[in-house]
């Protein structure tokens, strides 16, 4: 794993345009992400549940050196943070239907909530293409929601980011909800 | 959605999109039953774009989907699933393969760190079965493979009949560590026991070979950490083997009780251990030393004799702080084991010696345990030969000393406790403040308090009564249980686990348990301090709560700088008076109890001028100001002050709180004791009458106050010459104390000798002389001989000795009583008067008698 202080000059210089920074940044944000999910999946001993905004918050403290960093320096990593953990909880998904299809696993779980899983896998696999659609004609919006959604981050945080109002976030993400709810409502028939 | 749909999706261009958002931000405003004609306008007949509004609308107008939630906590379970899934398909792939010299043949397990393998000799040397660990393939942790490396190192020192030993290490073709232990072909010790339906002997019989083996781990300085039946299997020939070192830890050689990183980081072990069978100092993350390893001892023994675990919910258990129910009980009311025996006999078996082993493995505290397995192992052998064990002999002293502990957590204390936890979520006055002040903030606050909301609601029903067996699950016990909690579990959210373990702090402190509070308190702050740019009000919230614990305490060279520093932020923060009044307020308390009356009372003003526009005139807190201020007034006599103060703060509450109410009470007892030190004797005999009236129906039984409002009402009525009335109230405020306070306590002194004194004025001597004897004998053991009151005390012996006609017996009473106060209290003093008054009648009556 990188040292904060090689993360922290990578992401400087993903922010000044360098194209390799950024792919070894997202490389690395990516397995700490998946790290720390897994972490905090195990340390939680009554309630096992994932925080979005606890994970990218670990991911910096983890990988940067947060006084040497401007303001623009810790939107650009937040930005970063969305993608990459839209990318990770995505693969999750995929990779549900992989094992599926090879099956064979040893792990028994109950009905229920073996249906569960996957409906939440498709879900998600489901959304990320309707994300993809809402990029095409509307670049914003899809952002937008994926600050929000996938990385947890706050209205303030997504106006600083973006560039815009806060009543402008709002009215963003309540277009982009409805327009992705169209996709997401698989149970209603067609 | 039709396909139809979807595909006018696909095809929908930026720019109708645009047009589609435009028509769709504007519609919101537009009144729902207005709708549809106002699409009618704006869309001009254009149908599709009109049927796209209006299906974006209708997704609006849907219920909750994912896309509210929080995406990673969404995903939890499919992460979960996905990561055990690629498990299984990895230790799979071993299946018959070759590593080292082995051939892999089944998965025997599956831990946090790799797996366990059952392989067999493959070199065709010999037959041999093997337990083979394998590391996790392409761990990325080096704390894992640490502990990997660990355990085989500490395998390769054991060298017992009971633990099986390492046989062979090495690494795979693709470079995984892994090394074989002598694979064990056995039952966990509890099913074998059950299985073969094993008396208790033959129980105790295979816990001493537990005892040797743990005994041995420790002899190499090795603590296993993790005894449970599943690590403990005995073989067909009834030999027992004790398996995974994995999370044992080496101790430091000369050391008894070091903490490793372990324990400071309290994150990898934990989370790996189980908390059934964990020591209290393992859950919170205390150092682990060998007493660890004898708690799980006991809680294994506790298991084999009662078929059931000591504690249902071992957190609960570990801060109860108490003993589990007797082996002996617990047999008696569930499932026993299969040991030949039915309930009754097998509670008569385990009654005495085995309850004291057992419970004495079990401590909550590891110095109250046995000191060793070994000593643990003889008591059990000691049992088994029919000898007396030691466990017996501490357990009086032990239990005297846990019944004291144990009332401290009253039932009313538990009350109190969950009144103050929902106080919390409503917000106290100073979170009430901070929520209400700025809308901008409104949405987070609401998401904080919602967490918080759903966190409390998790805690009561975690803290489930049936699941911890005959005890009750009181307030107290939710209140431990979430500070665990807290702990544990919000780690990734500062802002809700600051607040959460103010409020639980706050409410602790309220209870008195003041060693609880502290670090709640403590953390809350650092959490705060953490992240005070984004939220000094907090910050400053916190600071007052802990100032307050170490006020309560009398630590006032502590409590004041924090103090000082939430008074500096609340000023800071421009326009939250509340704020600074409530800082204010508590500094001002600080520092009139540290002698520094003025500046206190001066600050004490400022907080009430604050105050009145900022809460109200009728506020509590505003109250409180008022009634401080009066209160001082009266301690430093200044009646001018205090009379109309006190008068103006009754008013107030008998409107705010009415008037029976106890706050009501205090007001109108100080009020009454103004009056009386005023010389207004019929108003203060008319206001204790009220706070009598007001106690005896807000409270079923007498409280120690009521023996104080009676006391002071008996000196109303002497004052007033009405004797009969006066040795009425004194009688009654003595039987109060009687009942309620110890037969040492001074104030019983004082209420005899008031009592004794107007027994000699009503012109009974003799009656009063008895009393003052236990009187003076009271109050000379609680305060020594150099005191006002033990004075006073031999002054009224000396002028009822005096009264009962021995003159000679009365004189060197009065005389040392005299002198003694003289030198106290000054001449002009009423004691001093009262003796130097005595006195005289004494010369006359030494006159009068011949002496003279």
């Amino acid at each position: 794993m990188a040292g904060t202080a090689e993360t922290t000059h990578l992401l400087r210089a993903a922010r000044g345009g360098q194209e390799g920074a950024l792919d070894q940044l997202y490389a690395y944000l990516y397995e700490e992400l998946r790290d720390l999910a897994h972490r905090q999946l195990r340390r939680g001993r009554l309630a096992r549940t994932l925080n979005t905004t606890a994970l990218v918050n670990e991911a910096y403290l983890k990988l940067i050196e947060p006084e040497r960093l401007a303001l623009e320096d810790r939107n650009h990593f937040l930005s970063l943070s969305a993608r990459v953990m839209r990318q990770v909880l995505v693969d999750y998904a995929r990779r549900h239907r992989t094992q599926k299809r090879g099956s064979g696993a040893v792990h028994e779980e109950l009905e229920e909530e073996a249906v569960r899983i996957d409906a939440r896998a498709e879900e998600l696999i489901a959304l990320d293409h309707s994300v993809r659609r809402l990029e095409k004609i509307d670049q914003r919006l899809a952002r937008v929601v994926e600050l929000r959604f996938f990385g947890g981050c706050s209205t303030e945080e997504i106006a600083g980011i973006v560039g815009i109002s806060t009543p402008t976030v709002k009215r963003d993400w309540r277009k982009a909800r409805a327009f992705l709810q169209r996709f997401l409502d698989t149970s209603e028939p067609a | 959605m039709s396909r139809e749909e979807s595909a006018a999706f696909d095809s929908l261009t930026t720019a109708t999109w645009v047009r589609v958002a435009e028509i769709f931000d504007r519609a919101l405003e537009i009144p729902s039953e207005h709708r549809d004609a106002w699409l009618d306008e704006a869309c001009a007949g254009n149908a599709a774009l009109r049927a796209e509004v209006v299906a974006l609308l209708a997704a609006d107008a849907a219920p909750a989907t994912l896309l509210e939630g929080d995406a990673a906590a969404a995903a939890s379970t499919l992460v979960e699933r996905v990561e055990a899934g690629e498990r299984d398909i990895e230790d799979e792939r071993w299946l018959g393969r070759r590593i080292g010299p082995y051939r892999v043949r089944e998965i025997l397990g599956q831990g946090g760190m790799g797996t366990v393998f059952l392989a067999e000799r493959a070199d065709g040397q010999f037959e041999e079965r093997v337990a083979l660990k394998l590391l996790r393939c392409c761990t990325t942790s080096d704390e894992l493979l640490r502990r990997f490396q660990q355990e085989r190192q500490i395998l390769a020192r054991l060298r017992h009949s009971t633990i099986a030993g390492l046989l062979h290490g090495g690494v795979t073709d693709d470079g995984q560590p892994y090394f074989a232990m002598e694979h064990v072909d056995g039952l966990p010790i509890t099913d074998y026991c059950d299985t073969r339906s094993l008396g208790v002997e033959g129980r105790l019989e295979l816990a001493t070979q537990v005892t040797d083996g743990v005994q041995h781990a420790h002899r190499n300085l090795v603590v296993h950490r993790d005894l449970k039946p599943s690590n403990i299997l005995v073989t067909d020939e009834g030999a027992v083997r004790l398996l995974d070192f994995g999370i044992a830890k080496l101790l430091e050689p000369g050391l008894g009780e070091t903490a490793d990183e372990d324990d400071a980081a309290g994150d990898a072990v934990t989370m790996l251990l189980t908390p059934q069978y964990a020591a209290p100092e393992q859950l919170t993350g205390q150092p682990v030393t060998t007493a660890t390893d004898v708690y799980a001892l006991g809680v294994l023994l506790y298991e084999l004799l009662t078929g059931g675990l000591p504690f249902a919910n071992a957190l609960l258990g570990v801060v109860q702080g108490g003993d589990p129910e007797p082996p002996s009980r617990r047999v008696r009311t569930s499932e026993a084991p299969q040991c030949g025996l039915d309930a009754a006999t097998l509670s008569r078996r385990l009654e005495g010696d085995l309850d004291a082993v057992v419970l004495k493995a079990l401590r909550a505290e590891p110095e109250q345990r046995y000191p060793t397995p070994e000593a643990l192992g003889e008591d059990l052998r000691r049992h088994l030969d029919k000898q007396p064990v030691r466990a017996r002999r501490a357990t009086w002293r032990y239990r005297a000393r846990k019944f004291v502990t144990r009332h401290r957590a009253s039932v009313v204390a538990a009350a109190l406790a969950i009144l103050a936890l929902l106080a919390g979520l409503a917000g106290t006055s100073w979170q009430a403040a901070e929520a209400r002040r700025a809308t901008a903030r409104a949405e987070k606050e609401a998401e904080v308090a919602q967490q918080v909301a759903d966190f409390l609601a998790t805690t009561f029903t975690s803290a489930d009564p049936a699941a911890s067996g005959e005890n009750d699950v009181t307030a107290r016990d939710l209140l431990d249980a979430a500070a665990v909690r807290i702990g544990e579990e919000l780690e990734g959210a500062p802002e809700i686990q600051a607040r959460l373990l103010g409020i639980l702090g706050v409410t602790y402190r309220q209870l008195s348990l003041y060693d609880e509070s502290r670090p709640l308190l403590e953390r809350s702050l650092e959490l705060r301090r953490e992240h005070a740019e984004s939220d000094p009000e907090a910050l400053a919230g916190s600071l007052f709560s802990l100032a307050q614990l170490e006020n309560d305490l009398g630590h006032y060279d502590v409590a004041e700088p924090l103090f000082r520093e939430a008074l500096d932020l609340s000023r800071a923060e421009s326009g939250n008076e509340r704020h600074v009044a409530t800082s204010l307020h508590g500094l001002a308390g600080l520092l009139i109890r540290t002698r520094r009356v003025d500046r206190g009372m001066e600050m004490l003003e400022k907080a009430l001028a604050l105050a009145q526009p900022a809460f109200g005139e009728q506020h509590p807190q505003t109250l409180n100001i008022l009634g401080d201020l009066a209160f001082v007034h009266l301690g430093e006599n200044r009646l001018d002050l205090a009379v109309p103060l006190l008068r103006d703060l009754l008013e107030r509450k008998r409107e705010v709180y009415g008037n029976v109410h106890p706050s009501t009470a205090i007001t109108l007892h100080n009020l009454a004791v103004a009056t009386l030190n005023s010389n207004r004797l019929e108003e203060a005999v008319t206001s204790f009458r009220e706070v009598l009236e007001i106690e005896r129906r807000l409270y079923d039984e007498d409280q120690p106050a009521t023996a104080g409002t009676l006391g002071f009402l008996g000196h109303a009525l002497r004052e007033l010459g009405k004797l009969e009335e006066a040795e009425e109230a004194y009688r009654e405020s003595v039987a109060v104390l009687r009942r309620k306070l110890p037969s040492e306590h001074p104030y019983l002194g004082t209420g005899l000798k008031n009592l004794g004194w107007i027994l000699i004025e009503l012109g009974r001597p003799s009656e009063a002389e008895s009393l003052l004897q236990e009187s003076v004998a009271i109050l000379h053991a609680a305060h020594g001989e150099d005191h006002q009151r033990t004075q006073e005390a031999l002054m009224q012996l000396g002028r009822a000795v005096l009264a009962d006609g021995r003159p000679a017996e009365a004189e060197p009473l009065l005389r040392s009583a005299y002198a003694r106060l003289l030198e106290m209290r000054g001449e002009d003093h009423s004691a001093t008067l009262l003796a130097l008054a005595a006195i005289e009648e004494l010369e006359a009556a030494l006159v009068a008698s011949g002496v003279r």
